[in-house]
């Protein structure tokens, strides 16, 4: 099939999503600003046009076989997504008015803050995909921490993406000045499902000043699904932001991230590692906008190839031209297992400050034979030898998440991710 | 019968042939010592012992405890028993000395009894203390990646560590002693001393005298030229030490021509 044929059936069946849903599918509630937010959403994604291949972000994502038509389920789904959501919260932290929960219950028990952060999710750049899950996904996660308040234990949500064709998700993440929080979120799939999904989640989170939160997420989702994730931070003054990702499972997966350092000296350091094999596909568009004075970034994206996988990294270090003073670093290094496996990655800068250090670096490269020699000489066969070579190119990232039972749940995810060696 | 048999070994790296036809005997318990200025051959003989696939065997053969190895892989030469303490030891960043360690020695394991299921931790933390505290070294390296930002010397007294967990049946120690201070040369010499008893023979690979006052050969072999030109006791290091190595080339050459 010739390149223009398929953009012209794409474009088709895109023009057919529009009908499927209308505004009169938008879910209600019966909190009238939350119901306006969700129509500032509707204009929103109304506007957009979805993408095609000719759009740079999905140059190479294999849109024909897009399962667009999982869409259709809208009309079903109003109001009634199955997603399970687990949260470990305990009577302490209700005690001390945090709030941890579904977005279900958030609308009504705190309809001030959760509007609020909503209307930071509508607020913050998002695509048509991001926006359809800010106009129909009603499921979902809320973490508030008032002002000057220390959540005294980790806070861990495990979702379940178990819908049998769609999952939209708006998961918030709102932390008031001074307040600081550890949220460990665990995603996995149901391995068991054989048909196609697809799953649009929106992550918002904002960091009041001098805020501080510690953020990690597992990712494992069904080898069968199609996942889009946009995450946008919004930093205030003095805020800090430490965000781990161990990226594995999905057919195929887009990430976007974005870190809008709003406040002068806000920090913000990503550390993602991510896992492809078989035939999987992930995408990573990360931005690093430094809005202001003596901010800082730090990002780093660690990547696995084996079998037919492909990976693409695209990142952008944005630096306006009122950020004097601040530092921005941007990493993309990809360990390749396997000959028929491959890595894209393009970093990118665009500094329009004086007085700023900006470094960014990426890397394709496979295993050292100096290393695997060592190895083996100490008698470790071929395998095992790749495994703790593979292991240890991970292992930085992994080793510097201070909470020893989600570290070791790591290792335990990336060591059964690596079974294609 | 010896440990390790070397017969008329050739070895050439990109069809450039090194070592044009070593013989060699080891016997457990056993401590010899090749010297010889640079560019001998001396590391071709290291490296090619061990199986590395760079150097290709042209003629000749390495038989161990009397099974012929001489086409084994790396791997295999180490599960039998051999180990070489590398010049340059290589760093793996990310993996940590003590769990490098860790799978090495339960590789070995495996290969022995398909079965085991790998020594505990309690019991190879214990194992790891015990060893470090003999080699004198600081507990905090077993959490450090391994060859990771490591000076020289502390390079050359992680690979006698190893030696020391894995417990080898053939040591061969390339140039241990360049880049070690004469305190840490002690130390590492101390170390090969006590872990050389009657069950494991050492090849000391080396071109200075020096260290052969603290790890004392029995046998000691002199190469030149890819191959081995003379051998003899302990006095013949004191000799090269004294006299340099012309007389040896002068000799070897004469002989030749």
């Amino acid at each position: 099939m010739k390149k223009d044929q398929v953009l012209s059936i794409a474009k088709d069946l895109q023009d057919s999503i529009e009908n499927w849903f209308g505004a009169e599918e938008i879910p209600v509630s019966a909190i009238q600003p939350l119901d306006l937010l969700r129509k500032k959403a509707w204009k929103k994604f109304k506007a957009l046009s979805w993408p095609t291949n000719k759009d740079e972000e999905w140059k190479k994502v294999d849109l024909k076989n897009f399962p667009f038509n999982k869409m259709k389920a809208i009309r079903l789904l109003n109001g009634d997504i199955k997603a399970d959501l687990l949260f470990a919260s305990s009577e302490e932290n209700r005690v001390r008015n945090i709030f941890l929960g579904c977005s279900e219950d958030a609308v009504f028990k705190h309809t001030e803050e959760f509007t609020l952060a909503y209307e930071q999710l509508v607020d913050d750049d998002r695509n048509k995909f991001g926006y359809l899950a800010a106009v129909f996904g009603t499921s979902g996660s809320f973490i508030y921490v008032p002002p000057n308040i220390k959540t005294e234990e980790t806070v861990e949500i495990t979702l379940s993406h178990k819908e049998e064709s769609l999952g939209l998700f708006n998961h918030m993440i709102w932390l008031e000045s001074g307040a600081s929080a550890e949220v460990v979120i665990d995603i996995n799939g149901d391995t068991s499902n054989r048909d196609a999904q697809l799953s649009v989640s929106n992550f918002s989170i904002h960091l009041g000043e001098g805020a501080k939160l510690t953020l990690i997420e597992t990712h494992n989702e069904s080898d069968r699904s199609w996942d889009i994730y946009q995450s946008v931070a919004k930093l205030d003054a003095k805020s800090e932001l430490n965000w781990t990702i161990v990226k594995t499972g999905s057919h195929f997966s887009k990430q976007f991230l974005q870190v809008d350092l709003e406040g002068q000296d806000s920090k913000a350091k990503i550390a993602c590692i991510y896992l492809a094999g078989g035939k999987q596909e992930m995408e990573f568009n990360t931005r690093q906008n430094h809005l202001s004075q003596g901010t800082g970034s730090d990002l780093m994206y660690k990547g696995v190839l084996m079998g037919d996988s492909r990976t693409l990294f695209s990142g952008m270090i944005q630096v306006k031209p009122n950020a004097i003073k601040s530092d921005g670093y941007q990493a993309n290094r990809n360990l390749i297992l396997s000959s028929n496996a491959h890595a894209d990655s393009q970093p990118g800068l665009e500094i329009l400050a004086n007085d700023v250090r900006c470094t960014h670096g990426a890397t394709v490269g496979q295993i050292d034979m100096d290393e695997l020699f060592y190895l083996k000489s100490r008698g470790l066969d071929d395998r095992g030898a790749r495994r703790l070579i593979t292991q240890g190119f991970l292992n930085p990232v992994i080793d510097q998440v201070a909470l020893e039972p989600v570290r070791k749940k790591m290792l335990k995810l990336v060591d059964s991710n690596l079974e294609e060696i | 019968m010896a440990k390790l048999e070397v017969n008329d070994l050739h070895v050439a790296i990109d069809g450039k042939e090194i070592l044009k036809g070593v013989n060699l005997r080891i016997r457990e318990g056993e401590i010899h010592a090749i010297m010889g200025p640079n560019g001998t051959g001396k590391s071709t003989l290291a490296y090619s012992l061990m199986g590395h696939p760079a150097y290709q065997i042209t003629a000749g053969e390495i038989f161990f405890d009397g099974l012929n190895i001489t086409n084994s892989s790396v791997e295999e030469r180490s599960q039998m028993g051999m180990f070489l303490a590398f010049q340059y030891p290589v760093a793996i960043p990310g993996v940590s000395v003590a769990n490098f360690l860790r799978m090495a020695l339960n590789a070995r394991r495996k290969v022995k009894d398909p079965l085991d299921k790998g020594i505990s931790i309690l019991e190879f933390r214990k194992l790891l203390n015990e060893k470090m505290q003999l080699l004198k070294i600081d507990p905090a390296f077993a959490g450090r990646y391994l060859n990771e930002g490591f000076s020289g010397g502390e390079k050359k007294r992680i690979e006698i560590l190893q030696m020391a967990v894995l417990e080898p049946t053939i040591a061969i120690l390339d140039e241990t002693d360049s880049g070690l201070d004469i305190d840490a040369l002690k130390i590492v010499a101390e170390g090969v001393n006590t872990l050389c008893n009657d069950s494991m023979g050492v090849l000391v690979i080396t071109h200075y005298q020096r260290v052969l006052n603290y790890i004392k050969p029995e046998f000691v072999h002199v190469m030149i030229g890819g191959k081995i030109v003379e051998s003899g006791n302990a006095d013949l290091a004191l000799h090269l030490e004294e006299q340099g190595y012309d007389w040896v080339r002068e000799k070897y050459n004469g002989n030749s021509n």
